[in-house]
């Protein structure tokens, strides 16, 4: 088992309503080594709380986190950073690719965050490795204002996974694109992570792209759901 | 909805931002409409000042070194039918022994009632031991009514104190007096003809004062005349003045006197100056009035063989109309004599007599007559009336009672004398032909003492017709000064502080500026979603940027008029340090704020307009409705364009360092202009430099990359405007600061020396009263009682003569085209080689300019030179230029400026050699200001004894040192004005940086966001960004730093300025820790934001 979330709840409270809105509620989740798994649920779900959760970049009220035997929660600040930028990989709807920097430059992004000394040589030809996977080995030295919507998702892809993640998380990857490319974006993913080794849990609206993934859960009154 | 909804809703919505952008404007309103309202009250004070000082004065009569009576202005007063006052203006100084506090140089004005009607003043009526005084010397003598203190004045001196034979005993008279009244300055107080705002330590007596001897209170040298009205319509042009006055004046008036002899049958015309004017002598000739011309003059001794005669008079006469053909080396002589010397015809004299050298200095000289006719005494050609009025001859009871100007040895004088004084008086025993006088004894002041009239022929009323028909009141320097409109013009031309200020000002408006385009640019880029939205519902590129232009318009026009209206303290604060803290720059503590619609209204119209300019430039750099502007930063740049970046970089730093380098190899280390030049080229050339890296970077694609540092320097490469507007603020301003803060001017040793400013002379004394004499001689020293400590550390004195007239130095702040002339030793200051020059004609070398000044160019144009600082900012001329004087003769004056002095005690006045001085000056007596050499080791006691023993001449006496330093002060209270609103500037760039690094980082959210997720820790966040920011800042001061470093040398190096190390390591310190605290705030507040959400919807 790679993960396993345990009675985890998170709340909301808007100010100016003074409301609390609870989002998820005692939700149990177990993830394994390489599964993927594809979340479901309305806007305003909790889906992407859900997902901030699991990379660490929130923190639920209550409940406990454990990944590969590790209790995600009880981690500093320096500690969840680093657990970030060696354990996930993130993709994002937007792409979030910096515009000062070449493609080569995106996907070697996380790399710099590392604080243990990394081979540089064996970096750049995994970095290349993956790129040819991708099928951008040719965009290297293109900024990102010169790449497709489709270029930059693969570019995406390819920084997530340069740190070789445990687990790639992916939050509405496929949100502005139509169904064809979608779908190929979710193949992509899947036959990433795949590939790669890692698990995949991805955040969608849609049912299709939720389809390519080993489960589906539906997030459903702050409890996830196995769809069958 | 409506266009002005959206624009309401959007200035809403962005009020912060809107609030940053109004508040730089404000800024830069403050700043330039208040400098616009500084230099309107400085003016404006001036011209109150000018307005107190003359109240309704428009024009004045000033009769020189001469003398009128009161009369000339009853009849003019009646004549004109004007309001008009006289006045006696003479020089003195004042002491409060109780207090023991001292007034030099103290300006003494005799008048009456109708001077306070000049004024806003009530009639003041005073006695004989009463004065009234000015504020001035009141708060320096600390007086008020009913105090005691004590006052001396030099009496008026009928005849120049130069003028051989003229007196120099009894010239003062003193006493003590009760302050009646102290004047304010609208009452009279400020009156003076200089055109200065520094008022003069000033006493108002009145004519029955016991200061004056009763036979000079009627006497007076000024005429003021209200001849405008409100509405300025001048009723009489200063000619017409001067014709009518030339209508009422008397003979006196012209010092000169007719008297009837010989039973009525002859008249003679003499002078109260001894001499007759050669100009009324010369002018006299064409008329035929049948005149015999005299001139009999005091012999010391005349001897034949081992016989002497002492003291006795010879007249130079026209001796062929008494039928006597004499030659040139013959002499008529009386019987009395005769039989003294036992002498007969044909044997030779020998006379001695004093004569002037061309330094007024008298020399005993010696010439040899041989015996032609022996007279009786009371032949037709010798009478008594021969000899003229000497003071202190003529009045005295006998020989032993003469207190003539020079020297009298009265052991000589024997009892015969004293007899032929008692029977014939002055009766000349000697006479010589005309010609042979005139080559004797003619001087500057004339030669002829007489000249005699046939009563039969002519009468008194036609000589004087004749001699103002001949005379013109100039000749005998008379002059109408168009006082009021002078002082206008000195006032309006004076120093333009509305610009010095916007200079002074300058960073807080380039960073104001800078703030405008950086804020409102932010706020553009921030909202570009919403331009591209607009783009695409339909709008055209025109709308959207009307309506932004729309948007911004108000916030502008409020922002403008909110600074304008802020401006008005701004100015209160400016003004009231120029009263006080910054007194330096302006010598007064009077100015007032004048808030004019003008300035208001000027300021708000520029500042909306420059404001407007960088709103647009802002705004049309932005490309509105264009997917985000990283598209134009992805336009490639020419290559050859980075090159020549890159070339003009590297040569600009090369050529930088060879400009060091070889001031350095050529020994011109104290050459300032090369090392700025030096300095300033090497930052605008490193500068470029590094906007060439980083255009270079920002173009780079490269494979190779591996630390957060090549992540930072890419970010500030991608973002280089940015990074370039900061880094040029922050290295011009420090550069700025730092090159300023160096080149406050100081005194040190060696900058006595003699070819500097000081002329290697310790002491600078000025007198009110001038002193006589030669001090270098031990018997001027004796006459002046120096003591023996005086005697000893006194080594030499230069001696230099002055006219009257406005100072135009630095302290001045009145515009003055016409600075006082100074007659200076220039043969000694060549042959000491005092000082030196900053520039010259090119005809005339820098070794040779003291003697070039003895030339004469043309007739009436002779060579001048003049401080350097003078020339070129306070009467704003250029080498060659001429300024036109009238000289005492009433004749134009050319004086055509061949050189600029270095730097001198000299600053404020134009000078010409003495021999043309004493020619063109020839009544001006005495040494106004003298130049000491001295033992350097007891200096404070020499003060103090030199200002005891010159007391009663009204010393100002100051080290050389300090007169510079007081020069120095104006400057380095500028540079202190420019330095602290420097610092200012500087802070609100550095403001500006952090709201520049705020609204990137708010900008850059998604980016801290996916920085955060692909595993950076907050602190490695943090240290990216720091990084960032703080390297632009670093290399800003590395730059200023080094640059300023090279351009300071000369003052690193010389002592003759203070430089501060701990004020460049403060400033730059200052600037670094602010900065860095801005940016620290600045990121941490922006990482402390959940930036995580962001990455989920832009």
């Amino acid at each position: 088992m790679l993960l396993k979330l345990n009675t985890i709840s998170k709340s909301y409270t808007w100010s100016a309503e003074n409301k609390v809105r609870e989002v998820l509620i005692k939700l149990d989740f177990e993830l394994n080594s390489a599964q993927s798994v594809a979340v479901i649920g309305p806007s305003g779900c909790g889906k992407s709380t859900l997902l901030n959760i699991l990379g660490a970049l929130d923190k639920p009220d209550s409940g406990t986190y454990v990944f590969n035997n590790e209790d995600i929660l009880r981690k500093t600040e320096p500690e969840l950073a680093n657990f970030r930028n060696t354990k996930i990989g993130f993709v994002f709807q937007q792409h979030h690719l910096l515009p000062q920097l070449t493609v080569y430059e995106n996907i070697m992004l996380p790399t710099l965050a590392k604080k243990n000394g990394t081979n540089q040589q064996s970096l750049n030809q995994y970095c290349s490795e993956l790129m040819l996977q991708l099928g951008i080995e040719t965009l290297k030295l293109k900024r990102p204002a010169q790449l497709s919507g489709g270029e930059s998702q693969r570019v995406t892809v390819a920084r997530a996974l340069i740190n070789k993640p445990l687990l790639l998380l992916a939050d509405e990857p496929t949100g502005s694109l139509d169904e064809a490319n979608a779908l190929a974006v979710a193949d992509l993913l899947v036959n990433s992570a795949k590939q790669f080794g890692s698990s995949l849990i991805m955040v969608t609206h849609s049912l299709q792209v939720a389809s390519k993934a080993q489960k589906v859960f539906r997030l459903q009154e702050g409890k996830l759901i196995e769809q069958k | 909805m409506k266009s002005t909804r959206y624009i309401s809703a959007s200035l809403s919505f962005y009020k912060k931002q809107h609030f940053l952008l109004g508040f730089a404007i404000v800024i830069a309103s403050l700043v330039i409409t208040g400098s616009i309202i500084v230099g309107d009250s400085v003016k404006g004070s001036l011209q109150t000042m000018a307005k107190n000082r003359l109240g309704s004065t428009s024009h004045v009569f000033s009769s020189g070194e001469r003398f009128f009576t009161s009369e000339l202005n009853r009849k003019l007063s009646k004549a004109l039918d004007v309001k008009t006052a006289d006045v006696l203006f003479l020089k003195a100084f004042a002491a409060n022994p109780d207090a023991e506090l001292r007034a030099n140089n103290v300006s003494i004005f005799v008048c009456d009632s109708n001077f306070a009607g000049f004024f806003s003043a009530e009639s003041f009526r005073l006695a004989e031991n009463e004065v009234a005084i000015n504020q001035t010397i009141a708060a320096k003598l600390n007086l008020k009514p009913g105090d005691e203190f004590i006052v001396k004045l030099q009496k008026p001196q009928l005849i120049p104190l130069n003028a051989p034979f003229a007196s120099e005993t009894d010239r003062m008279n003193s006493g003590r007096f009760t302050v009646k009244q102290i004047l304010a300055d609208n009452q009279g107080g400020r009156f003076s003809l200089r055109n200065s705002q520094v008022p003069e330590n000033s006493i108002f007596i009145a004519r029955n004062s016991s200061l004056l001897d009763k036979e000079n209170r009627d006497f007076s040298n000024l005429i003021l005349f209200e001849t405008a009205s409100e509405a300025e319509n001048n009723l009489y042009a200063a000619s017409e003045l001067m014709l009518k006055i030339t209508e009422n004046l008397a003979l006196a008036d012209y010092g000169l006197k007719l008297e009837k002899l010989q039973n009525d049958s002859v008249i003679q015309l003499s002078s109260n100056r001894i001499f007759i004017d050669s100009v009324i002598v010369k002018n006299l000739q064409p008329i035929n009035l049948k005149s015999i011309s005299n001139s009999t003059y005091l012999v010391n001794e005349i001897r034949f063989q081992d016989k002497k005669t002492p003291y006795s008079f010879v007249s130079a006469t026209e001796t062929e109309k008494f039928g006597f053909n004499l030659k040139t080396n013959e002499i008529i002589i009386n019987k009395w004599l005769a039989t003294d010397l036992c002498v007969k015809i044909g044997d030779t004299l020998h006379l001695k007599y004093w004569i002037p050298d061309k330094n007024e200095k008298l020399i005993l000289t010696e010439s040899t007559f041989k015996i032609a006719v022996i007279i009786a005494e009371n032949h037709p050609i010798s009478d008594s009336d021969l000899m003229p009025n000497f003071p202190g001859l003529s009045d005295a009871g006998n020989c032993r009672d003469w207190d003539a100007g020079v020297a009298i040895d009265f052991k000589a004088i024997r009892d015969k004398d004293e007899t032929y004084w008692d029977e014939f008086k002055g009766t000349p025993k000697a006479f010589i032909n005309l010609q042979s006088g005139r080559q004797l004894w003619a001087n500057k002041f004339g030669f002829e003492t007489g000249l005699r009239f046939n009563a039969n022929q002519t009468d008194s009323a036609k000589i004087l017709a004749a001699i103002k028909q001949t005379i013109l009141p100039e000749q005998l320097g008379f002059a109408i000064i168009s006082a009021k409109e002078l002082a206008n013009k000195a006032a309006l031309g004076s120093v333009d502080f509305a610009q010095l200020f916007l200079s002074l000002g300058f960073f807080i408006i380039a960073a104001a500026l800078m703030l405008i385009y950086l804020i409102y640019g932010l706020n553009l880029k921030h909202r570009s979603s919403e331009f591209e939205l607009q783009m695409r519902i339909g709008f055209s590129k025109k709308q959207i940027f009307k309506l932004q232009l729309l948007e911004i318009m108000g916030i502008t026009v409020f922002s403008a008029l909110l600074g304008t209206l802020l401006s008005i303290p701004y100015s209160y604060l400016m003004v009231g340090a120029l009263n006080s803290v910054w007194y330096g720059a302006v010598q007064t503590n009077a100015l007032e704020v004048f808030v004019t619609e003008r300035a208001l209204l000027y300021g708000f119209i520029s500042v909306l307009i420059i404001s407007a300019i960088t709103l647009y430039y802002s705004l049309k750099n932005t490309k509105l409705g264009t997917a985000q502007s990283v598209v134009s930063k992805e336009k490639k740049i020419k290559k050859s364009r980075i090159v020549w970046q890159f070339i003009a970089a590297i040569s600009g730093i090369t050529i930088g360092l060879l400009i060091s380098f070889y001031a350095i190899f050529t020994g011109q280390t104290a050459n300032s202009s090369l090392f700025l030049s030096s300095g300033g080229l090497l930052l605008i050339s490193s500068i470029l430099l590094v906007n060439f890296y980083l255009t270079q970077l920002q173009q780079k694609t490269t494979s190779n990359y591996n630390s957060l540092t090549n992540l930072a320097l890419r970010n500030l490469a991608f973002f280089k405007f940015r990074s370039m507007s900061v880094l040029i603020l922050f290295a011009i301003g420090v550069f700025s600061l730092i090159i300023t803060g160096a080149n406050r001017r100081t005194f040190n040793e060696t900058a006595n020396h003699k070819p500097s400013g000081t002329g290697g002379f310790e002491f600078w004394a000025e007198f009110s009263v001038p002193v006589l004499g030669n001090f270098n001689t031990e018997e001027t020293q004796k006459k002046y009682n120096f003591d023996a400590e005086m005697q000893h550390n006194l080594l030499h004195f230069e001696h230099i003569k002055a006219t009257e007239g406005d100072r135009a130095d630095c302290l001045n702040q009145n515009k003055i085209t016409n600075p006082r002339i100074l007659g200076v030793p220039n043969q000694s200051f060549f042959e000491n080689s005092n000082f030196s020059f900053a520039s010259s004609i090119h005809t005339v070398s820098k070794d040779s300019i003291w003697l070039e000044l003895n030339k004469l160019y043309a007739k009436k144009t002779i060579p001048a030179v003049i401080d350097q600082t003078v020339l070129q900012w306070g009467i704003q001329k250029k080498l060659g230029d001429t300024i036109t004087y009238t000289n005492e003769l009433g004749e134009t004056l050319n004086l055509v400026l061949i050189a600029g002095i270095q730097n001198s005690v000299f600053q404020g006045s134009v000078l010409i050699s003495e021999s043309h001085f004493n020619r063109n000056f020839p009544s001006i007596a005495g040494s106004k200001i003298m130049l000491i050499e001295s033992t350097s080791d007891t200096l404070t006691a020499l003060n103090q004894n030199i200002n005891y023993t010159f007391g009663e001449y009204g010393i100002e006496l100051e080290t050389t040192k300090q007169r510079l330093s007081n020069f120095y002060a104006v400057t380095n209270t500028y540079l202190n004005v420019f330095l602290l609103l420097g610092f200012f500037g500087l802070l609100i760039g550095t403001f500006g940086l952090g709201i520049a690094i705020a609204r990137n980082l708010t900008d850059r959210t998604s980016e801290i966001g996916l920085l955060q997720a692909v595993g950076f820790s907050k602190k490695q966040i943090f240290t990216l960004f720091f990084y960032e920011q703080s390297v632009v800042l670093f290399i800003s001061l590395l730059l200023a730093i080094i640059s300023a470093l090279v351009g300071i040398l000369p003052s690193i190096l010389s002592n003759s300025y203070s430089f501060s190390g701990i004020y460049l390591v403060l400033l730059v310190l200052g600037i670094a820790v602010i900065s860095l605290l801005m940016t620290y705030i600045s990121i941490k507040s922006s990482l402390n934001k959940n930036v995580i959400n962001n990455l989920r919807v832009e």
